[in-house]
């Protein structure tokens, strides 16, 4: 399920491109799988009809959907190369998430350094041991 | 979208003396969703009764769908669909009643789609009106406009007074309308987190005077928060500056300085709006 963050600012339509391909990503979508038609994800997201359209439009362009005769949008086959990229603009698109929410709650900036750093340290001792 | 559905150019109006709108002027193009956005007393409702034709401006020109509002009041009528803030239906009459009576007076009327949103809205077909909760009523109110195929549809806070459920349907009743019947729809609110998922134009309005109109994601390209260490001199294209959790911001319109675009943050159109009225404010 894509999730929209609106309190961050950045254009919807760039918020639903991410998530489809973040739900390539993880294998929730595989080549070939049709994604939700735009009326039943503008209703579920409850936004605008148009933005969900504009987004499937760019997805299109960059070759990521194709549309198929007799309506529907579907998954192309990605290169394998294109989703190590991929999944860096994702991990950016996270933190930039988690910052704004650091923020909001007054969490010093210092604090999210150390404590992120902490929780890495606990996973790697996790995972030698 | 160059088509322009809904333009009002440099107009003013004053009641008894204070100014209400000044030197206003807002272009709508055709099948936007344009969210008019500002504080109580900003001048929303003056400015849509003025574009509807309730209301003459003291100078400047308005057009809707190229009419005039108050010559051809009636013309427009049928192809302009409007609920002002708060809306007074026939108390008389229960909702199927006061549907077919809308039915012979406006040819774009479905009465398939007033009983499908009857249902939706949860609202008994056959009470009256008069008897119906404050929630209740402004619904029917919305079904009167979005019942129609109207080429314009202009809102007055439609969401005012409604609870979140009837918020809820209202909303989803509104994404429906906006893909089957591509409108222009003009809506007015201060509840800005609510619009801003539906809306791509807006209108920031303050003290009269519209700060801001466009399509709202260019709005949102253009400001950013930059975080500014100690004592900073003026940033370029600074609008305002404030701290959060203990830093400092500035919030910046890169148009001016486009270097701060890619190092600030993006701010959502609340943020933007606070940051746009407060630079104006009192």
């Amino acid at each position: 399920m894509i999730h929209l963050d609106m309190a961050s600012g950045v254009p919807v339509y760039l918020q639903i491109m991410a998530g489809i391909r973040a739900e390539r990503l993880s294998g929730h979508y595989r080549t070939g799988d049709r994604i939700p038609p735009v009326r039943e994800l503008a209703l579920a997201l409850r936004i605008n009809p148009n933005t969900v359209a504009k987004a499937y439009r760019c997805l299109q362009e960059e070759g990521f959907l194709e549309s198929r005769p007799g309506g529907g949008n579907y998954i192309t086959a990605l290169p394998d190369m294109d989703e190590s990229a991929e999944r860096e603009t994702r991990l950016s698109e996270l933190l930039d998430s988690l910052l704004r929410e650091t923020d909001a709650l007054r969490i010093p900036r210092s604090q999210v350094e150390a404590m992120l750093k902490q929780k890495l340290q606990n996973r790697e001792d996790n995972h030698v041991s | 979208m160059s088509e322009i559905a809904i333009e009002m150019k440099n107009v003013c109006k004053h009641y008894s003396g204070h100014r209400v709108l000044e030197d206003f002027s807002l272009s709508v193009p055709k099948g936007a969703v344009y969210a008019l956005l500002g504080n109580n007393g900003a001048g929303k409702s003056t400015s849509i009764r003025i574009m509807t034709g309730q209301l003459a401006a003291d100078s400047g020109t308005v057009a809707v769908l190229g009419l005039d509002p108050l010559k051809n009041a009636v013309a427009l009528r049928l192809r302009m669909g409007y609920v002002p803030e708060t809306e007074r239906l026939f108390d008389f009459l229960t909702p199927t009643e006061l549907f077919g009576f809308l039915n012979h007076f406006f040819p774009d009327w479905s009465m398939e789609r007033a009983t499908e949103l009857l249902g939706e809205f949860h609202l008994p077909p056959d009470r009256k009106i008069g008897s119906f909760s404050r929630g209740m009523y402004a619904k029917t109110a919305l079904i009167t406009v979005m019942a129609r195929k109207a080429e314009v549809v202009i809102f007055d806070d439609p969401v005012l007074g409604l609870d979140t459920v009837s918020r809820a349907d209202f909303m989803d009743g509104l994404i429906r309308s906006i893909q089957e019947y591509e409108h222009t729809i003009l809506v007015s609110s201060h509840l800005i987190p609510e619009i801003e998922g539906i809306c791509d134009h807006a209108g920031i309005l303050a003290e009269g005077k519209l700060l801001y109109s466009g399509e709202t994601e260019q709005l949102k390209a253009r400001f950013r928060r930059i975080r500014i260490a100690g004592e900073d001199g003026l940033l370029c294209g600074e609008i305002c500056r404030k701290s959060i959790a203990g830093e400092s911001y500035a919030v910046v319109d890169v148009s001016e300085n486009i270097e701060l675009q890619e190092k600030g943050e993006t701010m959502n159109l609340e943020e933007i709006f606070l940051a746009l009225t407060r630079a104006v404010g009192p």
